[in-house]
This record gives C-alpha cells, structure tokens and sequence, in this order.
C-alpha cells in the first residue's frame, strides 16, 4: 500500500513568487550600515578615556593622603582646643606681652666677672 | 583573514572576529545578514523605506552588542529576527489608524515579460494580503514559508511554544488562501 500522494500547497507558487521578488539592498543602506559597522567597532577599540578624579582625591594626594590628612585634623583640633581653653601660662605670656607689665630687675654683668686673679691684677 | 575564508566562516565567528576589531568582518556580515533582514522588514512593513530604515537599526544593534555576545547561546540569525520583528512591531503600532488602503502596494515592474509580469503580480497579490493578516500570524507565515526558518526557531524568535507557531501559521494560511481565492484565475494559483 502505497501513501496517496501529498497534495501541493496552492500558496506555494505565491510563496515561491514573494521569495525571487525581494529586492537586495541598495549600495546607500550598505554604506550606512558599514558606517555604523565602524564607528561602533571604532568606539569599543578606543583606549578609555583616563577619567578625571574628583577634587576631594586630587587634594588628598597633594598633602600626601590619609596619614597627613589625619595630621592636619590633629593639628586644626589642637589650635582649637587651645583657643578655647586658654591655658593660664599662655595668658599671662601674652598679656604681659600685650599691655608690657613685665617687672624685672637690670643687672650690670662685669665682662671680666670671674676671670679677676686673687691677688687683684690680670 | 582572506576573502574567500572569510565567506566561508560562521556567523558567530565573524562576529567575533568584527569584536577583536577585524574590518573585514563587518563587511561579510553585512553581505550574508542585510538582505535576510531588509527582506523580512519589508514582508512585514510593506513599506520599503522603513524597512530600510529597521534593518539598519537591526544591523546598529547586532554592531554594538557584538563584543559581550557569548556564543552557542543563542543563533545570531534567529536573534536578528527577534529584533527586526520587535521594531516592525513598534513601527506597525505607531502606524495604528493608518487605514490598510493607505499601505503602500509594492513597486510594479512594467516592462517585465508576461510570465515576469504574473509572478510579479502573485507576489503582490501575497504582499497585499500578508499585510491583511493579524501581525503575530503575518510573522510566523513569513518566517516559515519566505524565510524558510523551521518551526522551533520560529517558536524561540517569538517567545511562544512550538504549538502556538504551527496555530498562527495554520489560521494564517487559510486566511491567505481564502483572501487570494478572488484572484486564483488571474494569479494562476493551483487549487
């Protein structure tokens, strides 16, 4: 027994006719997609761009980083610390700088003190 | 690489080697893909300057995923449907409210001799009536029965089961053939 023979599709022939129909590209839409094809291939070869760090890491490696930026800190807290709490040495120091209450007393010094032989002459 | 090895190399090779910056790759792309692309946008546009214009987007995509596609995951051919079919999808949309009398018809041929001239009207005659097709089944026709793409590919282009793409082309088949049944004489399509 023999399988009846398979009937043909009718739209076959349409198919067939749409297929050879299809017009290739025109040369313009080749040289547009082989621009894009550059362009885009040109673009991930390219080195990177060298990203330009922002100004907090630009200063931080100007003083020399995080040790020295702990250093500042250190040393700004400390002017700061002594401004308000004003030591008693450093008030009266600067006072007597300031409205010159200095008392004292003037002493001659001989030149020669000490260097005098005990029988009196040099 | 030589031209003719070139030719011969698979499509995820070439895509490949356009990704490590081979210039000659983007040409061979282009020659194999384009026409397949062009020719499956404007089946489903009926328009050939906007399918022009969605085979290069189409060819722009493929460009620029290239260096992060991993091969043996999925076939560029049938990726390459997936988009082409998605922007037709988008533009078709954007044409909602287009009545189908204002859908261009294709370009007549009048010089061509008479067996020229009749398969030249077929052709249209199709053209005409895949653009009266729903759009899901307009695309699993003409995937299957112009592209000659098979049925799991189709399934995997258009995100559904294998039984949902022999549905649509079946539904639209008989619709074509019930559309085309007025001019079978004048076609000169078997019954």
């Amino acid at each position: 027994m023999t399988d009846a023979p398979k009937r043909p599709d009718p739209l076959d022939d349409a198919f067939h006719a749409l297929k050879t129909h299809a017009t290739p590209p025109g040369d313009h839409l080749m040289s547009r997609v082989l621009a894009d094809a550059d362009a885009v291939q040109a673009d991930f070869l390219a080195p990177p761009k060298p990203v330009r760090a922002p100004l907090s890491t630009r200063f931080l490696a100007v003083i020399g980083g995080w040790p020295s930026m702990a250093g500042l800190a250190t040393a700004g807290l400390a002017g700061v610390w002594i401004g308000v709490s004003q030591p008693a040495a450093l008030v009266q120091t600067s006072e007597a700088l300031i409205y010159g209450d200095v008392s004292g007393a003037l002493v001659d010094l001989d030149p020669y003190l000490g260097l005098s032989e005990p029988d009196g002459g040099l | 690489m030589p031209f003719d090895d070139i030719n011969a190399a698979p499509t995820e090779a070439l895509l490949q080697l356009y990704a490590n910056g081979d210039p000659e790759a983007s040409r061979a792309l282009t020659r194999r893909l384009l026409p397949r692309v062009l020719s499956h946008a404007e089946r489903l546009l009926s328009n050939r300057a906007e399918a022009e214009d969605v085979a290069q987007e189409a060819m722009l995509r493929l460009w620029k995923i290239a260096p992060d596609w991993r091969t043996g995951e999925a076939k560029v051919t049938t990726w390459l449907y997936r988009v082409t079919g998605n922007l037709c999808t988008d533009r078709l949309r954007r044409r909602r409210g287009v009545g189908l009398d204002e859908v261009p018809e294709p370009e007549d041929d009048a010089l061509s001799p008479a067996d020229q001239m009749q398969e030249n009207a077929r052709a249209q005659a199709l053209q005409a009536a895949l653009a009266r097709l729903p759009e899901r089944q307009r695309q699993a026709v003409i995937l299957r029965h112009i592209e000659e793409v098979g049925n799991p590919e189709i399934a995997e282009i258009m995100n559904i089961s294998v039984e949902a793409v022999e549905s649509l082309i079946a539904r639209g088949k008989r619709a074509l053939t019930t559309d085309l049944a007025a001019q079978r004489d004048e076609l000169g399509i078997s019954e």
